[in-house]
């Protein structure tokens, strides 16, 4: 096999970056000091002076694109504290409770919804999963259905906007990929998730007889979707921005924000100036724990290309095959079982680097890439037993993770053939980006 | 285990200013982008320092938000092996990796702060004030993350959070 680092020594700084990172990682340390402690194990190593990392880390997070982030995520927090998903739960009840599994369904629609809404699958999880997994479980439903039909609709929320993920995705793979492209490369897979999770939710109702709602009628479907009507218009105004060249992705987050505040605080008036300082407070934290990961893996990055490790990567798995189906089934393996145990931006930020140059090699559209790396990375997240958004989830309904894991395999399955299909269907994350340039 | 009440009141002070601080910041941000639409289509001009100023703030925001997670402990680890430890080796293990950040942001701290100074001097694309601005960020974060860091390696979990 024809790994060729530059010398013995970079082998040795590869060994210590990775190393360190995997120890840190196991003996229980947060994802972005192991990542960074790495990093500088290996700087400290190659002879090169410490400042050398902490200017990456300040390089990793210092892009302009990036500042998408915590407005993103602050527009969440205020459609959250704001009322907003418990309008989008409405609406998702009337439209879908009365199907084979009820709750379940609405969870789904739901998260698809309140997914354009948040972009965040643990956003999603703490939002709807806090309203829906108490109400499922009050009318007969067992809790580790309740908990797993909501993480894996979580999901969801990874592919559609504002999700931060594939903005991130377009900032790492640097220049070329347009954002409003990839938006739209995400829209068809993120749908098709939905769906199939919502055909695992009926067979899984359907195996355990759990109840149905009744169908409310079309005028209350009316009210609920006029009272969703401005959350759901979020969407729109973001991606439409985008799209039409209105803003930047950049401009769209502010906007965004500003947009949230209105139909938050002034057309509902459902946000208290409380609400709104915990919302600011918590968007700050929440998105100084994604940035600081994203710094810290800035520099494990730069390190990676230092000591060439891309290069090796894509000549190794070139000299495994030269089938391009299979490369990218060894693509798909690997990010789920990384998937695991990183967190999605990590993963993003390193991964991007190793596999994208591959998939150029074979052919594989960045948009395609990208859609596919976001969608596995997500699935690691529900991954039993490890899968942090399984933690959440579990945390919330109050059950074990050897409970929760009682009913994940059809969800699991079900976004896996999701994964495959796109991976090996282009056309499916190509053909919408295709039709509206 | 701790409760609230064993928690430093100092540090509680301090934990809530820079929540407001980093809260701030975000807003200042949201403004600052917006004004940069508003320039563009209303006032038919760009201006120009928008980008390099909102990019200082969101360093200087995600930083302190970054050191009120390691107060927290809301940073992304992967427990599996630690929750499967007798309890001595857990709180050694988190012990250890409380220092390590503690390190860290003592090493984001230091560096961040030679950075800053090495560059007061320079002004910054796009903008009229020094470019080691910019690192402010990494030598305020940095050191926060190692006060909150020796906090816990102190007092050990945090209280549960409410709201």
């Amino acid at each position: 096999m024809a790994i060729r680092l530059r010398s013995m020594a970079d082998r040795m700084e590869t060994a210590i970056l990775f190393g360190v990172f995997a120890l840190l990682l196991v003996l229980g340390a947060p994802v972005a000091f192991a990542i960074a402690c790495a990093a500088l194990a290996t700087v400290i190593s190659l002879g090169l002076p410490p400042a050398v990392v902490i200017q990456q880390v300040a390089a990793g997070f210092g892009k302009v694109s990036l500042l998408a982030i915590p407005l993103f995520i602050f527009t969440g927090e205020l459609m959250l504290r704001g009322g907003m998903s418990e309008k989008l739960i409405a609406l998702a009840s009337s439209l879908v409770g009365h199907l084979r599994g009820g709750l379940g369904q609405v969870t789904v629609v739901s998260s698809t919804l309140f997914g354009g809404v948040s972009g965040s699958a643990l956003a999603d999880v703490s939002a709807i999963g806090s309203t829906v997994i108490p109400q499922m479980q009050k009318r007969g439903f067992s809790k580790d259905y309740a908990v797993d039909v909501t993480i894996s609709a979580a999901l969801v929320a990874l592919l559609l906007p504002p999700s931060h993920n594939l903005i991130l995705y377009a900032a790492v793979a640097g220049g070329g990929i347009s954002i409003a492209d990839l938006f739209a490369a995400g829209i068809i897979p993120a749908l098709m998730l939905a769906a199939a999770i919502m055909v695992a939710a009926y067979v899984l109702a359907r195996r355990r007889g759990y109840p149905t709602e009744v169908f409310p009628g079309w005028r209350a479907v009316a009210t609920r979707l006029a009272a969703a009507l401005p959350g759901l218009l979020l969407v729109f105004v973001i991606f439409g921005g985008i799209r039409a060249g209105v803003f930047t992705a950049v401009e769209s987050g502010a906007v965004a924000v500003l947009y949230a505040l209105m139909v938050t605080a002034v057309v509902f008036r459902s946000l208290s100036w409380a609400e709104f300082q915990k919302a600011a407070m918590h968007a700050a934290r929440a998105s100084g724990v994604v940035l600081f990961v994203i710094g810290a893996a800035g520099a494990f990055g730069w390190l990676m290309a230092y000591l060439q490790i891309p290069a090796a990567a894509v000549e190794f798995l070139s000299s495994l095959t030269d089938e391009r189906h299979v490369v990218l089934l060894l693509i798909i393996a690997t990010l789920l079982a990384l998937g695991t145990f990183m967190d999605l931006a990590p993963m993003i930020i390193i991964c991007t680097p190793i596999f994208l140059p591959l998939a150029r090699a074979f052919e594989i559209a960045p948009l395609h890439f990208g859609v596919i790396l976001v969608l596995a990375a997500g699935i690691g997240l529900i991954t039993p037993p490890v899968g942090s958004v399984l933690f959440v989830g579990s945390a919330i309904g109050g059950i074990s993770i050897a409970e929760a894991m009682r009913s994940i395999w059809p969800f699991y399955l079900a976004a896996v053939v999701v994964l495959l299909l796109v991976a090996f269907v282009p056309a499916l994350s190509l053909w919408l980006p295709g039709v509206w340039r | 285990m701790s409760t609230p009440d064993q928690h430093a009141k100092p540090l509680d002070t301090l934990a809530r200013l820079v929540a407001l601080v980093a809260a701030a910041s975000l807003c200042a941000m949201v403004l600052i982008l917006g004004w940069q639409v508003f320039g563009r289509y209303v006032l038919n001009a760009s201006p120009g320092w928008t980008e390099p100023i909102a990019l200082t703030l969101m360093s200087l925001s995600a930083l302190s938000g970054a050191a009120l997670g390691v107060r927290q402990e809301t940073h992304f680890s992967f427990p599996t092996l630690l929750e499967s430890l007798p309890a001595p080796a857990r709180r050694t293990l988190k012990t250890l990796s409380r220092l390590l950040a503690c390190a860290f942001g003592g090493a984001l701290a230091y560096y961040g702060g030679t950075l800053m100074l090495d560059s007061w001097d320079v002004p910054l694309a796009g903008a009229p004030v020094p470019e080691g601005l910019s690192f402010a960020g990494l030598l305020v974060g940095g050191s926060l993350i190692a006060i909150f860091a020796i906090e816990r390696a102190v007092l050990g979990d945090p209280p549960a959070e409410h709201g």
